[in-house]
């Protein structure tokens, strides 16, 4: 995709919490208090679901999730709604954009498996056969709770090193569908 | 003279705009904050609020009329391992959205929603409700 | 201690702006901070949210972590950009903007805070030597000369992305601060027709009985207007428009890059408040403060000047929708210019009336 990596081996690698060095320590401690957020809201969840917990009544920027807009610098993208074939060349160029490391978080059934439109000819089986998901988020829409919760474990993984960490390269990812033609 | 007037008023209007926008930046500084602190204050929950849905293992008879009902089929039947009911359903979460049409129609009211909204996976399998789980919503851990 | 240092004085010289740089650059970088998570709480609080809460106490640390995070992120550079300038742009955007800390009077709020402790550690007030912002006689001038260099800077940021987002917001942050100098410098060009002089320290001297801001009140709503748009702050954040072109000319950067070009962006406004405090609200000048306090009262008073007009800027950001870039250049052409204008003659008469009240020498 025309990404080339400098500073490969910066990226740490843990195995166990407890092992840690004082260096990594710091750095998932910062990793996981400050996940900028792109929005990748495509229906009614980006609306309902993702626009409440950043308002004022559950605020999600208590815990340092602050949306912007270029997804080179987002650490987190948060995906709603159904992933057409057409869709799924942009959300994997966006993933492909965003700099290591990156997560997703998958909320609303139609994303985390096509929901009530599961089957239909264009719509696929959920965003993960386009990119990894970290955490699934059930709901139509998802609670503003169960998104702030979905946050909280997505931090907890972080901290136990279980998020992916090797980058994976474009060939690693499921070929798309490109020949789409609504 | 109207020119004049007009560019009177047109001065007004700019430094009275900014001040009055600026001044209700200013209040909204001090006033009361209506947020949640989600994870250590609790929410009031409305008394029909459509969280997480639970079955009642001593009122469900296991008709499946839930599993007929269910607009996504997220509902399947399986052979209940206590043995009483027979069939007991079970729950697929990635697919439920929470209609509610289940509940219209469970003839017993054994199946119902429960205020748990803190079901989230890191696998889509973590989503799946399985007759433990399902039966025992409320109690469940969720690491 | 160092009360006595034995070196020719050419290297004691360099010695001394040298001590004197760093501690300019440090407190820079410390206040860049202090702006950012007061933007963030106080724009949360205008939206009646919370802001950062979750990490440290009222959330202190959470620039910390974002400023670890965007330092350990990868750096991506597209394969279309030019490698080299990509990467050494931010750096000397970073450079262009902390060169303006060495003369404003950063170091004297530091050292002169310092003799705080002068009870106990007699030799700190050694430390008031080493004061050298107080030795740029055309200060003010090398600020702007400095400032001059943005727009090339940013232009060029968004031009070796090759994006056409980064371009169109590089092609309007030139339109817009090349427009916004002009009044800008003609706002400048009144207060030294005032005080007579470049120099920082004289022309707060200048206001020990009146603040400029009572004797030319237009030239500082036009001065607050430039720097905001010289700064890049809302109303004016056309060239990083978040609603419409992604991020504008710093779409591209990630990680330490990107910290590197949103420091030079704060640290610019930061400046701009310490140059209104100093110009038009009399700086350092103030009643001193009772006790052992009194050499702290007059950082105190810049300081306290300086936090309420990032407050302002901050406030500011929260009540004020974005110019559209039309709106913005004919405000600039049509009514700041001839404003600014109109602004020097009136200078020119207010400082006779107060030349023969006395009230500047
Ligand atoms: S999960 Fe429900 S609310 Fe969300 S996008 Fe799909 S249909 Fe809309
Ligand atoms: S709430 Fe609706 S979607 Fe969910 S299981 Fe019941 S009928 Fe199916
Ligand atoms: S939950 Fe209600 S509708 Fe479903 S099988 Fe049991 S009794 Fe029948």
């Amino acid at each position: 995709m025309g990404i080339n990596n400098i500073f490969q081996d910066l990226r740490i690698k843990i195995v166990d919490p407890k092992k840690l060095s004082f260096v990594d320590k710091l750095l998932v401690w910062s990793r996981r208090n400050s996940l900028w957020l792109l929005v990748f809201g495509i229906k009614c969840c980006a609306i309902e679901d993702l626009m409440v917990p950043g308002a004022s009544n559950y605020d999600f920027e208590r815990f340092g999730v602050l949306p912007r807009n270029s997804p080179r610098q987002c650490d987190l993208m948060i995906i709603t709604g159904p992933i057409t074939h057409k869709m799924s060349q942009p959300l994997r160029t966006l993933y492909e954009q965003m700099a290591e490391p990156k997560y997703v978080i998958a909320t609303g059934e139609c994303s985390i498996c096509g929901g009530p439109w599961k089957g239909m000819y264009s719509v696929l089986d959920g965003a993960d056969q386009v990119i990894p998901v970290d955490v699934y988020i059930p709901g139509c829409p998802p609670k503003p709770e169960s998104l702030i919760e979905g946050i909280i474990k997505l931090e907890e993984k972080i901290l136990k090193g279980e998020v992916r960490r090797k980058f994976l390269p474009p060939t690693g990812l499921p070929q798309l569908k490109t020949d789409w033609r609504c | 003279m109207s020119r004049v007037r007009e560019i009177f008023n047109a001065v007004y209007r700019i430094i009275y705009g900014s001040l009055l926008a600026t001044y209700a930046a200013t209040k909204y500084l001090f006033l009361r904050r209506p947020t949640i602190e989600y994870p250590t204050q609790t929410i009031q929950f409305t008394e029909r609020y459509r969280g997480a849905l639970e079955v009642d293992d001593n009122l469900c008879v296991g008709c499946g009329i839930c599993a007929k009902v269910c607009p996504n089929t997220c509902i399947f039947m399986v052979p209940y391992e206590k043995g009483n009911p027979a069939m007991i359903p079970e729950i697929d979460l990635q697919h439920c959205m929470y209609c509610g049409l289940c509940v219209d129609y469970c003839p017993p009211g054994a199946i119902y929603h429960t205020h748990v909204v803190k079901i989230v996976g890191f696998k889509r399998s973590d989503l799946y409700l399985s007759q433990e789980k399902v039966t025992n919503v409320q109690e469940l851990e969720y690491k | 201690m160092i009360t006595e240092l034995y070196l020719p004085p050419f290297l004691y010289d360099i010695f001394k702006s040298a001590v004197a740089t760093i501690i300019a650059i440090v407190f820079t970088l410390l206040n860049v901070i202090i702006f950012i998570y007061a933007e963030r709480k106080v724009w949360a609080r205008s939206m009646q949210r919370m802001g950062p809460t979750y990490v440290g106490k009222w959330g202190s640390l959470q620039l910390i972590a974002d400023l670890i995070k965007l330092l350990s992120k990868e750096i991506i550079v597209p394969s279309k950009a030019n490698r080299v300038a990509f990467l050494l742009l931010p750096i000397l955007v970073a450079i262009v903007s902390l060169m303006i800390a060495i003369i404003l009077p950063y170091d004297y709020v530091v050292f002169y805070t310092l003799q705080i402790f002068q009870p106990l550690i007699p030799s700190v007030s050694y430390l008031t030597k080493f004061v050298v912002s107080n030795s740029f006689t055309a200060g003010l001038f090398i600020i702007y000369v400095v400032l001059g260099l943005n727009p090339v800077l940013i232009l060029l940021t968004g031009w070796v992305s090759n994006n056409k987002y980064t371009v169109v917001g590089g092609f309007r942050a030139a339109a817009q601060l090349l427009s916004f100098e002009i009044p800008l410098l003609v706002v400048i060009a009144s207060v030294v027709v005032l005080t007579n002089s470049l120099n920082l320290y004289d022309i707060v001297n200048m206001q020990q009985k009146v603040w400029f801001v009572i004797v030319a009140p237009l030239a500082f709503i036009l001065f607050l207007i430039t720097t905001l748009a010289e700064g890049e702050r809302t109303p004016f954040d056309i060239p990083d428009a978040e609603s419409e072109i992604i991020a504008g000319w710093n779409t591209e950067y990630s990680a330490a890059p990107y910290a590197l070009l949103l420091m030079g962006m704060y640290a610019r406004a930061f400046f701009s408040a310490t140059l209104i405090a100093i110009l038009f609200f009399g700086g350092w000048l103030g009643p001193t403060l009772p006790g052992f306090l009194a050499p702290f009262s007059g950082p105190f008073w810049l300081m306290l000047k300086t936090y309420f007009f990032m407050i302002l800027f901050i406030v500011i950001r929260a009540a004020f929708p974005r110019y559209r870039i039309d709106q913005l250049l004919s405000l600039n052409w049509t009514k700041l210019l001839p404003l600014s204008i109109v602004n020097l003659i009136l200078v020119v008469i207010a400082k006779y009336i107060v030349l023969s009240l006395g009230l500047i020498s």
